[in-house]
C-alpha cells in the first residue's frame, strides 16, 4: 500500500517535470522549451523516490484533489480499485542514477571552439585557438571535424637557448602551422554533480579519436645561417579523452585531452663543409621521428539547435529491475 | 620534443621568442576569456535549476552518503612529475586527511622520490648530452679543446650524476570538496564521485648542484648536495567510490619553486643577471612550475558512511 502511494506520489512529480525527459525512444513529444515547467531538471524527481516521503491521505482529501471528486461529477467514470489487488503487483521500478537526460544530442550539431595548450613538449609550445564541429548519430555517438591554427603562437623555451649555451649540444626543433582531423567520438560515461549542496549540473565524459592532417617544419637551430625551412602537411592520427560539463541544454564547457601522433620531418644535425652544400636545400633535411604532441583543450560546446524536443517512453517501458 | 640533439655548429643560437612570464600570460587570458564565457551563463543556468513546485525548498540531493564527514581517508598513492627536462621523479606517497565536515578536510601529503629510492629515471635528453659530453673527452684526450673550455662549468664527466632530483615531499594542506555527484559508466555501471579541490604548503627536500663560486670547473664542484624548500602546492581531484570505504581517485598537483635541474651556469651577470657569471649560486635556480599527476586507492575509516537527511 505504502508502495502504491510512492509510486503515485512518484508520477505526479514526474507529470509536473515537462522540461526533463527521457533519451529513449517513445510515443509523446514535448517540447522542452515548453512553458509551465514546474520543475527543471530530474532531480526533484528523484527526491520522492529517494527520500520515501510519507504520502498524506488527510491533507490530500482536503484539497479535494482525490478520485471523490471524479466520482461525484460522473459516477460511471467512478473508477472502481481493488485497493488490495493493487497493492500486491509487483513494482519493479527501474530508478536510474541518472534519471533523465539534462540534454538530447541526437541529431544535433555541436560546434566547440576551443584553445589548447602543450603538455609534453618541453621546447616549444604549440598553443594556438582551434574549432571543432560534431553532428551526434544517436545520444552517445558523433561524428565530425576539427582544426587547430598554431602558426603565430609557437613558443620556444628559453630552457633550449641555455642547454646550447651551457652545454653545446643543439636539439632539433619543430614549430606547427595548422592541424586538421576528422573525428568519431563516444560518451561511455555520464553523470551529475552537487555543487556546493545547492545546484546541480550534469556532465559527460567521452572518447574521441581520428585521422587528419598537422603541417609542420623544423626550427633551424643546427645551421640557422642557411637554412630556412617552409612548412609540411604530414598525416596524423588523433585518440583523447574529454570532459563536458553543461550550463544548460545547449552550452558546455569542455576539457580534453588529445595526443596528435605523426612522423615528424628533423633538421639535419649535420652541417656539410662545403658552403654551395650548406646552400642546398637538399641537405637540409635529417632523420624523421614519431612524434606525439599531447594537448590539453579548454574549449566551450555550444549545441545547435538550441532547444530540442523530448520524447517520453511507452507507458510500461523499461520497468524491470530494481534502482541502480 | 625531437630526438637527437647534437654538437651545435656555428652561432646560431636563436634568442629566446618568449619569456616564461609571457607565455603564463597568455594561457592565462585564454583561461580568463573561457572563465568569462563559462560564468556569462552560469546565472542562466542556475536559475532554470530553480524549483517552483511542490519540491521548493528541498534540498538538491537527499539522502546523500556522506564519505568523508567525520571519517578519516588513507590513500596510498603513485605521483608522476609532468614535463621533465633531464630527471623524471615517480612519488610513492601515501595521503591522510580527516573530513570535519562532508566538504572540508585536513590532512598532509607526502611521498619518496624514485631518485631518493635508488632508480632515478633520465630522460632522452639527458642521455644524449651524456653521448655528446663522453665524446668529447674533456678529462683526457679533449682536454683543452674549444667545446671543452666552453662547457667546463657546466659538465662534469658524468652529467647526470649532477641532475637535480626531488627526494621527499611532505605537505600539510586543506581539502575542499565542493562537488559531488554520480558517474554513469555504459549506462549500467554507477559509482559516486566527488572533485575536490586542495592547497596547502610543501615541505621538498631537493638534492641539486651546491653552489660555488670562482673554482667551478673541478669536478668535485659538481656534487650535489641536499637542501629544503617550501613551496606553495595546490591542485584538483577525482574520486569515484567503489564502496562504503574505498575508492580510487586521480589527481593535479603543482609544486612551484625555483630549482637548478641541470646544475648549469645559466645566469648571475649582465642584464637583469641573464648571462652565465662563471660561478653557481642562486641565480642559476630557476623558476619551475612542477607539476604531477597522482592516481591513489582511498580507504576511508569507519567503514561505515553517514547519509544526510
Amino acid at each position: 500500500m505504502k508502495h502504491t502511494r510512492i509510486a503515485l506520489l512518484a508520477a505526479a512529480a514526474l507529470w509536473g517535470l515537462p522540461a526533463a525527459g527521457f533519451a529513449q525512444e517513445g510515443e509523446e513529444v514535448l517540447d522542452a522549451d515548453a512553458p509551465a515547467a514546474e520543475g527543471e531538471g530530474a532531480e526533484p524527481a528523484d527526491a520522492p523516490a529517494e527520500g520515501g516521503e510519507e504520502f498524506n491521505d488527510a491533507e490530500f482529501e482536503e484539497k479535494g484533489e482525490g478520485v471523490g471528486d471524479i466520482c461525484e461529477i460522473d459516477p460511471a467514470a467512478c473508477p472502481t480499485l481493488d485497493m488490495a489487488k493493487e497493492a500486491n503487483k509487483p513494482l519493479g521500478e527501474t530508478i536510474k542514477a541518472v534519471q533523465q537526460r539534462f540534454i538530447i544530442k541526437k541529431h544535433r550539431f555541436e560546434l566547440q571552439p576551443f584553445w589548447g595548450i602543450t603538455l609534453n613538449d618541453q621546447f616549444v609550445g604549440h598553443p594556438g585557438p582551434g574549432l571543432a564541429a560534431n553532428f551526434y548519430i544517436t545520444e552517445v555517438m558523433a561524428v565530425g571535424i576539427n582544426g587547430q591554427y598554431y602558426d603565430p603562437f609557437n613558443n620556444e623555451s628559453a630552457f633550449n637557448a641555455q642547454v646550447r649555451r651551457a652545454a653545446r649540444v643543439g636539439v632539433p626543433l619543430t614549430e606547427y602551422q595548422w592541424a586538421a582531423a576528422a573525428n568519431f567520438s563516444y560518451m561511455p560515461a555520464s553523470g551529475k554533480f552537487s555543487g556546493f549542496g545547492n545546484f546541480i549540473f550534469h556532465y559527460d565524459m567521452y572518447v574521441v579519436g581520428g585521422i587528419g592532417a598537422i603541417s609542420t617544419r623544423p626550427i633551424a637551430v643546427i645551421d640557422p645561417d642557411y637554412r630556412n625551412f617552409s612548412y609540411q602537411p604530414h598525416v596524423d592520427f588523433n585518440v583523447g579523452l574529454g570532459l563536458k560539463i553543461f550550463f544548460n541544454r545547449w552550452f558546455a564547457a569542455v576539457l580534453e585531452v588529445r595526443d596528435y601522433i605523426f612522423i615528424d620531418q628533423l633538421e639535419n644535425l649535420v652541417v656539410p663543409a662545403d658552403p654551395a652544400d650548406r646552400a642546398n636545400s637538399a641537405t637540409w633535411l635529417g632523420d624523421t621521428s614519431l612524434t606525439n604532441n599531447v594537448q590539453a583543450q579548454l574549449g566551450v560546446s555550444v549545441f545547435i539547435p538550441f532547444s530540442f524536443k523530448y520524447r517520453l517512453p511507452k507507458a510500461g517501458a523499461d520497468t524491470a529491475g530494481g534502482a541502480k | 620534443m625531437n630526438s637527437m640533439p647534437r654538437i651545435l655548429r656555428g652561432q646560431g643560437q636563436k634568442p629566446m621568442k618568449t619569456t616564461m612570464f609571457t607565455k603564463l600570460k597568455r594561457h592565462l587570458a585564454a583561461a580568463v576569456l573561457a572563465l568569462a564565457a563559462v560564468l556569462s551563463v552560469s546565472e542562466a543556468a542556475q536559475a532554470q535549476v530553480h524549483v517552483t513546485g511542490p519540491l521548493a525548498g528541498a534540498p538538491a540531493v537527499r539522502k546523500l552518503r556522506l564519505y568523508r564527514q567525520g571519517r578519516f581517508e588513507l590513500s596510498p598513492n603513485v605521483s608522476f612529475t609532468l614535463l621533465d627536462e633531464y630527471r623524471r621523479n615517480i612519488f610513492f606517497g601515501l595521503r591522510v586527511n580527516y573530513g570535519i565536515t562532508d566538504w572540508l578536510a585536513v590532512g598532509a601529503w607526502g611521498g619518496i622520490g624514485s631518485s631518493l629510492m635508488g632508480f632515478p629515471i633520465d630522460t632522452a635528453l639527458t642521455g644524449a648530452i651524456q653521448e655528446v659530453n663522453q665524446a668529447r673527452d674533456c678529462q683526457g684526450a679533449g682536454q683543452g679543446t674549444l667545446e671543452c673550455k666552453l662547457t667546463e662549468v657546466n659538465l662534469s664527466s658524468n652529467f647526470p650524476n649532477q641532475l637535480a632530483s626531488l627526494d621527499w615531499m611532505a605537505a600539510p594542506q586543506l581539502t575542499a570538496v565542493p562537488f559531488r555527484g554520480k558517474l554513469g559508466l555504459f549506462n549500467s555501471v554507477f559509482v559516486d564521485a566527488d572533485l575536490y579541490l586542495f592547497a596547502g604548503a610543501a615541505f621538498v627536500g631537493i638534492r641539486d648542484r651546491a653552489n660555488c663560486e670562482g673554482e667551478c670547473t673541478t669536478q668535485a664542484s659538481f656534487q650535489t648536495v641536499g637542501r629544503m624548500e617550501i613551496a606553495p602546492t595546490f591542485g584538483l581531484g577525482f574520486t569515484f567510490f567503489i564502496n562504503k570505504w574505498t575508492a580510487f581517485g586521480a589527481e593535479y598537483r603543482a609544486v612551484p619553486f625555483n630549482i637548478s635541474n641541470a646544475g648549469f651556469d645559466v645566469a648571475g651577470r649582465g642584464q637583469n643577471n641573464a648571462f652565465p657569471d662563471g660561478d653557481i649560486d642562486g641565480a642559476d635556480r630557476q623558476f619551475k612550475f612542477n607539476q604531477m599527476l597522482t592516481i591513489s586507492f582511498n580507504m576511508y575509516l569507519p567503514m561505515q558512511n553517514k547519509v544526510s537527511e
